[in-house]
């Protein structure tokens, strides 16, 4: 059986001229993920594996290349149609800052689901049944000043699920968590990516999460190297 | 939606002190604002009140050249005529047909010049209450010559109840008369210049020295319904063309001002002083957006659209603003109530606001709608105050918020 | 001086921030000296046309003359009593006058009239009576004539050559009576005074009403700007005080100075509205200055800088916004008042009528004194000072690690 291709990235650049010198984040990359993948982009920093990431998830545009989510070309999209396309179809946890600090844990996964125009009923079941797939019952109530940092990337995860992406990408997640609570952190995506068939897509240069992916994408100085 | 205004409010209190340093700014400054206008608006409805009732009354009738030089041939044709008009008029209150001269007044020590009225005194009496300011001696017992003169008056001529005072002033023929007149009263009003210059006769008396027969050269009237002015003026105007009608807009064009003048005013005040509150808003506004910019960097990664972004900084400047301006009107509005249960001494000035006729005691209100105006205007401030911050919110690009991270 | 160094770039470290806060007080201070120098230039206009035609920024006349103003008040002067006025600093001219009332008759019409004799040449000057002639010629010393207001004039329907019958009362209760051509017809700002004033030469209403040598008062003119408590004290010291009464137009008419004061306080109270309003908003950014400087301030007394000095660096960032402020605000205005000093604000249509029936030009002229600026200066530094208090204070209570920590 022919496993379904849902980020087909083709000949990726990228090129910053902000300053005097132009730098060439990422060159010519090409890059295929399948469905249910867990995989690490990694490299130490300056190799583009963030900007690689962005671009996959539509945030930046690339110099050079196309990028196709699940047959979709979302290179040329127009910028509101982009936030939309984002909104259903991709989910995002970066390494802090993720949740609205003004809204509970429950509240931040329910708007996302709000912005997605879901019904009242589909969102409270939804709400709770994340909620306990990162094990934060009882957390509902909770502003993220209330949480700690392994709690806040888990309802990060949550939220980043709520959409049912066709993935998530997640740059740096476990940057801030010390051992114990990025382990935790790693176990719960792993356990979406075996039970739901989560795809995972990870920037990293954790080695905690390196050694978990099932993956690995090496890249260095903007290149995809083996 | 309802979630953007949850949001909104909500992130006005992540940092309460600044958030209540800008609702206080706005607080005091409404508060001031209002209460200003509501001072002197006070101020402006008791002038005309005072002037009305105490000297050009709603409306007034003269031979049409008689403004122009006083000159006493000019009275007002059919005076018995518009009496009887008069008298029927229903929204009368009372009325007052008056003779009129310049005059010389001499006492033992002093001339000076004055006018001369030649009144009814029971008519008189109903149009301004002048018996009731009769404050020496007593009002008109009915002897020949009598007079009645202003307390200024009788301290600038060194006279008093009961002494002399010469007139001296041309009769209608152009022959120079000189009467002596006895000194019955001495009024008082609050309006010390138009005092200086006022004495009261009997109007027989005058009419008879002026040789002007039963003619009057003025016709004062006061109705019961201030909002018939204009009516009743049209009417009196139809019914004599001979004579001119006018109405105490027209006598006395700086009262007219003075309340028509008052919204473009309160404009000006209220618009300044928002002007200055803008400062304020946008710094707060801008700070509470830039401290946030990796927020909402990732809130528009995750799909908030543009707009919504916009309209959530919208909402947060105008939370600020429909705190402040509601709860400064508030106290603004207790303020009124108060002060003008108790009334704002101003004795102090009382010298000079006599001499322009203003009392010295000021009972501040404000109507309704001046409230609304004021309101809206703190609206529409915190409206524009709040493009500028919005606009800036949404020139964050997700990459480059994201990047900071 | 490094702590200045600091203090000023620090407040350049968030350019928007520092821009808007100086910006509010540049618009307040622009403002208030805006409409102070207006204020003083109004006032300043209205005390000069009341006091020129009528009793003058000082007076001298006998002792007790004000109280009645009868001509048994009068006074005996002469020539070398006018000069030894004049030659007070600070005074520019003193004007002899005759002022009495009489009735004026054309044989046709009557009027009461304020009988003013004038040293021509003097009060022409002052009042720019020569300018103000409409009709006819300005009046000489020796001439047996009279200047008549226009409204009067109007009134009277006179012209020039027609003869005017003064009856009035001269010195000592004697009747008098005149019988003058009109030579010129005047124009006088203030309708009541223009309806009633009646000019003669001196020598001539000395002759009529029979006082030889004798004025009722002499009226001082300043210099604009000029301290009327000081002037008064040396013509005090100039005069026998024994015979004569020194007093300044406060004095003789106290209604004009309190109007004016009461107009001016409503507007002073709104420029400390305004100020109020700028008190808070430079609060507010001295908060987020403290509040978002936490961690950094922490640093700066674990490494060794005294509290007190963090103090003063705060301090002295406040104050510079006070001054940039101020400075701005004083530039700026400049060239607006310079403008306005030479195109004063003319009133058009229902305003312009207003200020002719109170007799006062309808137009608003500036008046540039140092006070203008200094009284800004003053406020804007209370209000930077009173503001310093909640960092001094929150600085001086600081704790290091609390700080490091945030």
């Amino acid at each position: 059986m022919m496993a379904n291709v849902v980020i087909d990235a083709h000949n990726l650049s990228k090129t910053y001229n902000e300053g005097p010198v132009p730098v060439h984040a990422v060159k010519h990359v090409h890059l295929h993920i399948e469905q249910g993948e867990f995989i690490a982009l990694v490299g130490p920093s300056g190799s583009g594996k963030t900007t690689l990431l962005n671009m996959i998830g539509g945030l930046d545009a690339p110099t050079e290349g196309r990028v196709l989510i699940d047959g979709t070309d979302i290179t040329a999209m127009k910028e509101n149609k982009l936030i939309d396309f984002r909104l259903h179809h991709i989910g995002f946890v970066f390494q802090a800052y993720n949740l609205i600090p003004v809204l509970t844990a429950e509240e931040n996964i329910d708007f996302i689901m709000l912005l997605q125009g879901a019904g009242k009923a589909e969102r409270k079941a939804r709400v709770q049944q994340l909620l306990k797939e990162v094990g934060l019952e009882g957390k509902e109530h909770s502003r993220p000043s209330e949480l700690s940092g392994g709690q806040q990337q888990r309802v990060a995860v949550a939220r980043a699920l709520a959409s049912k992406p066709k993935f998530v990408l997640a740059d740096e997640p476990t940057a801030n968590l010390d051992s114990a609570t990025a382990g935790n952190l790693l176990d719960i995506m792993e356990k979406l990516n075996k039970e739901e068939g989560m795809t995972f897509v990870f920037s990293t240069h954790d080695p905690r999460v390196i050694q978990r992916a099932h993956r690995v994408v090496t890249l260095e100085d903007g290149e995809i190297v083996e | 939606m309802r979630m953007m205004i949850t949001i909104a409010w909500r992130n006005i209190w992540r940092n309460r002190v600044r958030s209540l340093v800008l609702i206080l700014s706005i607080v005091m400054g409404i508060w001031a604002g209002a209460f200003i206008m509501s001072f002197y608006w006070g101020m402006s409805k008791q002038q005309v009140r005072d002037t009305i009732e105490q000297n050009i009354s709603h409306l007034q009738m003269h031979h049409p050249a008689f403004k122009e030089n006083y000159d006493v041939q000019y009275t007002l044709s059919s005076t018995s005529e518009i009496a009887d008009k008069l008298d029927a008029q229903p929204q009368l209150k009372a009325w007052s047909g008056r003779v009129m001269t310049m005059a010389m007044a001499a006492s033992a020590n002093q001339s000076t010049g004055v006018t001369l009225y030649g009144i009814i005194p029971e008519q008189e009496d109903a149009l301004t209450g002048l018996a009731g300011k009769v404050t020496e001696g007593n009002y008109f017992s009915g002897k020949k010559n009598e007079v009645l003169i202003g307390s200024k008056l009788a301290e600038q001529l060194k006279i008093d109840v009961r002494k002399k005072v010469i007139c001296t002033f041309q009769d209608r023929d152009g022959e120079i008369v000189s009467v002596a007149l006895r000194v019955c009263g001495i009024y008082q009003t609050r309006n010390a210049r138009l005092e200086e210059g006022m004495l009261f006769m009997q109007q027989s008396d005058l009419a008879a020295l002026l040789k002007t027969g039963d003619a009057v050269h003025e016709m004062a009237v006061l109705l019961n319904d201030e909002t018939q002015v204009d009516t009743v003026v049209h009417a009196l105007q139809t019914a004599f063309p001979a004579a001119s009608v006018e109405s105490w807009k027209e006598l006395s064009p700086e009262l007219r001002m003075m309340t028509e003048s008052f919204n473009q005013y309160m404009f000006i005040i209220i618009g300044i002083i928002l002007l200055a509150l803008l400062f304020g808003i946008i710094n707060t506004m801008l700070m509470a957006i830039l401290e946030r910019t990796r927020e909402l960097g990732v809130l528009m990664a995750v799909g908030l659209t543009k707009r919504k972004v916009f309209l959530m900084i919208m909402l947060e400047t105008m939370y600020i603003a429909l705190i402040g301006g509601p709860v400064g009107l508030l106290l603004s509005w207790l303020t009124v109530q108060w002060t003008h249960h108790v009334g704002i001494d101003l004795s102090m000035y009382s010298k000079g606001l006599e001499e322009y006729g203003y009392a010295s005691m000021v009972y501040p209100e404000l109507g309704m709608a001046s409230y609304g105006i004021i309101l809206l205007m703190v609206v529409l401030a915190a409206f524009i105050a709040s493009l500028f911050p919005a606009a800036r919110a949404l020139k964050l690009k997700p990459v480059e918020a994201i990047r900071k991270i | 001086m490094i702590y200045v160094r600091l203090a000023w770039r620090n407040l350049w470290r968030n350019k928007r921030r520092t821009s808007i806060t100086v910006g509010s007080m540049f618009f307040a201070v622009l403002l208030a000296i805006v409409m102070y120098a207006i204020l003083e230039g109004v006032y300043g206009n209205m005390i000069r046309n009341m006091a020129g035609f009528t009793t003058g920024y000082l007076q001298v006349h006998s002792k007790g003359y004000w109280e009645d103003k009868n001509l048994d008040g009068a006074m005996h002067y002469n020539d070398a009593m006018v000069e030894q006025l004049e030659a007070i600093k600070g005074i520019s001219t003193a004007m002899p006058r005759v002022e009495s009332f009489a009735l004026a008759s054309t044989g046709i019409s009557s009027s009461p009239a304020i009988l003013m004799g004038i040293d021509v040449a003097r009060e022409d000057r002052v009042n720019h009576l020569g300018e103000r002639t409409l009709q006819g010629n300005l009046l000489a010393a020796g001439d047996a004539a009279v200047m008549i207001g226009a409204g009067l004039a109007d009134k009277m329907h006179l012209q020039i050559g027609d003869t005017l019958l003064l009856l009035g009362q001269g010195y000592h209760a004697a009747s008098a009576y005149g019988k003058y051509p009109v030579a010129a017809i005047v124009e006088i700002g203030n309708p009541e005074l223009s309806k009633s004033m009646v000019y003669l030469p001196l020598q001539e209403i000395q002759r009529m009403l029979s006082m030889d040598g004798m004025v009722s008062s002499i009226a001082l003119m300043s210099e604009p700007g000029a301290d009327i408590d000081k002037l008064r004290e040396m013509v005090t010291k100039a005069v026998d005080t024994a015979q004569y009464d020194v007093m300044d137009w406060t004095a003789m008419m106290p209604e004009l100075l309190q109007t004016m004061e009461g107009d001016a306080a409503g507007n002073k109270i709104m420029i400390f509205i305004l100020y109020m309003i700028i008190g808070f908003g430079l609060f507010s950014t001295v908060l987020m200055m403290l509040t978002e400087r936490q961690h950094e301030l922490g640093i700066m007394v674990a490494v060794g800088t005294g509290k007190r000095q963090l103090a003063w660096m705060v301090f002295l960032e406040v104050m510079l916004l006070a001054v940039i402020g101020i400075a701005l605000g004083t530039l700026a205005s400049l060239p607006i008042l310079h403008y306005l000093d030479r195109n004063p604000i003319r009133l058009t249509g229902d305003v312009a009528e207003i200020y002719a029936s109170y007799g006062f030009e309808p137009i608003m002229p500036v008046l540039i004194t140092p006070e203008i600026f200094l009284s800004q200066v003053r406020i804007v530094g209370f209000i930077a000072l009173l503001v310093s208090l909640y960092p001094t204070i929150k600085l001086l209570r600081f704790s290091v690690m609390k700080a490091i920590r945030s």
